[in-house]
Order: structure tokens, then sequence, then C-alpha cells
């Protein structure tokens, strides 16, 4: 009993499982805050539409940000502030600079802008929030880091971050699929004709291919078989060879998405986040075969 | 020092617990909106497992949760495309005054259009798009339809968009709903077209 505790909380892990996190979402984060800079005006700053409300709770927005402390502020100054400390601060958490510190200031600057206006707030925004929160409390810094680069740290770190991440994966999963099962268009198998035809989701003209009774079918069993992966994900992780096709499914997936959708980068993100699944065989094997490659370049 | 590493042992999963706890009870029922609470007598387990995960609205583990829940920030909801389908698009435009078509039933801004993110052609698919912001802000506000909200939008808009091009103060905010139907060739394919006024003022 005190072993499957110590294992499944305590056991050591390769540190290049969160330096892959590390740079994933702080690239991401950087891109995103990037993105937002047309929306200071209008959407974060007091003179924007939002004004003086604050705490939008029927959204899910949160009691506090930098974005509410204004007394004597300039409040379109500091919303560009914020916005631009947000884009030093990732950055810096990608290149491991600092990393727990900068993964905190992309965190506090990730909660600030969701806070201010959820409104505007969407599921890759959520996801790239509770990222930074989970890498701020890991050792994300001890490889592929210029931390790491100044000071030698220890390749072999605690897993219970990682156990926080695996479980926020298994929850997103888990829920979107339960959630499906109360859509009418899920469960008679149309979502997909809806998606392909939608004119903000769809990347291409999808009304040539829905006409074929046969494409309908198959469309409709792909829904279906989507639902129920993603119901049962958190099961199929236990097992290392349901896991192993269960990834699989997921990256398929996430590429259909991203081939197919305007979801900006959520495909994207959802498979940053696979690292957190993966075996650590899997990071020393691609250690083995670069060194390999180096070698035989040599 | 025994003691301090058995502490340490204790207290970490006991919080990685208490998060992983507090994310799952906030998540699901902020996941199914209004969904379950159609379920009036709460005849199904789903509905009896929500209002067991929702205890008594004040109890002290209800008030604990959601305190945790706020200061770490944790809020987050997974109802993509359910119930919310792609059944439905919906555009938001706020206007000066309007003009309405009673042949075809169409609402639209005439003269200057303070704000809109409604296309205007449905027929090009784009492969690169950048609207998905103002899309989910717009499609956010039509389905809260919050007077408070509306009101600061409109008014943001009248006031910034205006100046130098009328001095009317009306302000209309105009929602335009289109439902997808696959299956039936003589609709346009952008779908059936309702427009309705979510707020004004004269």
């Amino acid at each position: 009993m005190k072993s499957v505790w110590n294992y499944l909380w305590f056991n050591p892990i390769d540190a290049k499982q969160y330096a892959a996190l590390r740079i994933l979402f702080g690239g991401l984060s950087c891109v995103y805050f990037l993105e937002f800079l047309p929306y200071v005006d209008s959407q974060f700053s007091r003179l924007g539409w939002l004004g003086d409300i604050q705490q939008i709770a029927n959204q899910n927005g949160g009691s506090w940000s930098i974005f509410f402390i204004h007394e004597n502020w300039s409040f379109t100054t500091l919303a560009y502030a914020v916005i631009v400390l947000g884009i030093l601060s990732a950055f810096l958490m990608m290149i491991g600079w600092k990393s727990r510190y900068t993964a905190f200031i992309t965190w506090l600057i990730w909660v600030s802008l969701w806070n201010r206006n959820p409104l505007l707030m969407d599921g890759d925004d959520a996801i790239l929030k509770m990222m930074c929160f989970y890498l701020m409390l890991s050792p994300c810094a001890n490889c592929w880091s210029v931390d790491a680069y100044i000071r030698k740290a220890s390749q072999h770190v605690v897993v219970w971050p990682l156990r926080l991440i695996q479980f926020q994966i298994a929850l997103i999963y888990f829920v979107s699929g339960w959630v499906k099962f109360h859509s009418v268009e899920w469960n008679d198998g149309s979502i997909i004709q809806y998606v392909l035809i939608h004119p903000e989701y769809s990347r291409w003209n999808g009304w040539g291919i829905i006409d074929s009774p046969l494409i309908k079918s198959l469309l409709a069993g792909l829904a279906w078989f989507i639902r129920d992966w993603e119901l049962f994900f958190p099961v199929l992780l236990l097992n290392p060879y349901t896991r192993r096709s269960s990834i699989l499914i997921g990256v398929l997936f996430h590429l259909g998405l991203l081939l197919t959708m305007h979801l900006r980068w959520f495909p994207v993100i959802m498979l940053s986040l696979y690292p957190a699944l993966l075996s650590n065989s899997f990071f020393t094997g691609i250690e083995n075969k670069l060194k390999h490659v180096r070698h035989d370049s040599k | 020092m025994r003691m301090k590493v058995n502490i340490k042992k204790f207290f970490i999963p006991v919080l990685c617990l208490l998060h992983m706890t507090a994310i799952f009870w906030w998540t699901l029922p902020h996941s199914f909106q209004g969904m379950i609470a159609e379920d009036v007598k709460q005849t199904t387990i789903e509905s009896k497992v929500f209002k067991w995960l929702g205890f008594a609205e004040n109890t002290w583990p209800v008030l604990f949760l959601n305190h945790y829940i706020d200061i770490t920030a944790s809020q987050q909801y997974w109802d993509f495309f359910a119930p919310q389908s792609p059944k439905f698009h919906q555009y938001l435009s706020v206007c000066n005054s309007l003009n309405r078509d009673n042949k075809s039933e169409e609402i639209s801004c005439k003269g200057p259009v303070l704000f809109s993110n409604l296309k205007h052609d449905f027929d090009t698919f784009m492969i690169v798009s950048n609207s998905s912001r103002y899309y989910r802000l717009t499609e956010t506000l039509i389905n809260l339809n919050d007077p408070d909200f509306l009101q600061a939008f409109g008014q943001y808009y009248q006031s910034h968009q205006s100046e130098g091009i009328t001095n009317n103060v009306s302000v209309q905010l105009l929602a335009h709903q289109f439902e997808l139907y696959p299956d039936l060739k003589e609709m346009p394919k952008s779908g059936y077209r309702i427009d309705k006024i979510l707020w004004e003022r004269y």
C-alpha cells in the first residue's frame, strides 16, 4: 500500500517531460498574448465596453484580476502593460529563465485576462491558464532551459505535479464526452454534417460531401466513436495498451480538427498536452535517437 | 528530518487530492449548465449525482471549495458544441437606426453600422480566419441576453464609432441567427435567418 502511494505521488520521472510541457505552453501563451494586443482597448481596458463592470460571475469569471487595481492608474496604459508583461514572461518561461517565477507571472496574467473579460474566453484559454498553474508547481526548469544551463539540476524529478496535469487532461475528455450525450446532434450522429457546412467553424465547403448516404453513415459512426472515446478516455489511460491506442486516436482526432475547423490553436494546445501522457521510456528513446544522429553526423 | 519528510509525503498528496476534488466538483455542473436543471424531479442517476455534488448552497464544504476555485482561478467548462451546437451560427450588429424588410422579415442597420460581425458572403469558406474572438464574444452576449452587458456593449460602440457620423443617440443591438438545414436543398446554404432586436435605446 505504502509503495503504491509513493509510486503514485513521489516516483522519480525524467525532467524532460516537464521541460517539453514548459516549452510548448510558454510558447503558446506568448502567441495568445500577442494575439490579444488588438483587443486591449475595447475588451480589457477600463475605457473599453466593459467599463467598471467587474467579476462576471454568470460566465464563470473570478473575483480577482490585476485589471481591477485601477484607482490611480491610466487604465489603457495598465492594460497594455499587463499584456506586454504577459508576452515577456511567457517567452521567458518558454526558454526557461527563472522558469517557475515566469510560469507564475504568466498564470497571473492569464487569470487577470480571464477574470476581466470571460465573455471573450474559450476552452483553449482555459487550458493555457490551468497549465501555467500546474507548471509553476512543477520542477520544469531542470532540463532544456537557461536555468539548467546556468546551474546543473537533477534530471530525475517528482511525479505529483504530472499527476495533476494527467487528471486535468482526463477531466477535459471525460466531461466533454459526457456532455455530448445530452446533445441531440451528437446522439443522432448528424453533428459532423453541421460542422462541415458551418460558415464560422469549417475551413472547407462541406456541402459537396454530405449528400452521399454512405458518407452520412460514416460521419455518424465517427461522431458516436468520438463521443464514446472521450467518455472512456480516463479508463483507457489506465492500461498501457489501451493508453497507446487512445493516444493515437487523440492525435488523429486533433489533427482532423486542425485540418477541418477554425478553432484557433485549440487542436495544437490539446496535442501539446500529450507529452504528459507519454511514458519515461519515450523521452529516453528520443534522447538516445538524437545522440545516435549526432554521433553519426560526426 | 524524518518527521519533516513524512509530513511532506502526507500533505502533498492531500493537497493534490483536494485540487482534483475541487475542479471535478466545480466543472461537472458548470459544463452541463441548464441541462440537468431541466430535470426538475431529478429522476435520472445523473440528476441525483449533480444534486449530491451541489450539496446545500451555504454549507462549509461548498463555501470552501468555491473559495478554493476562485483563488486558484480553476474555473473551466467543457461543453464544446453541446448543447450549443453548430446547428446555429449567430452574429451581432450595433445600429444607429433600423431597416425592416416586410417581405423577407429581415432587419438590418439603416445608415452607419456601429459594429457588426455579420458576414456578407456565406458561400466562400476561408482556410484561414481571424474572426473567432468576436464570434465567441457576440455568441456569448446573445446567449446570455443580459441587459447590462448589452447596454454596455451598445453604448460603447455608439459613443466610439458614431463620432462625426451622426448626433443621433439612438442605438439598437441586433442579433442575426441562422439555423442550418443540411437535408433541405431548397433552403439557403447559410440557413434559415431570424433577426431579433436584443436591446434598444432611443
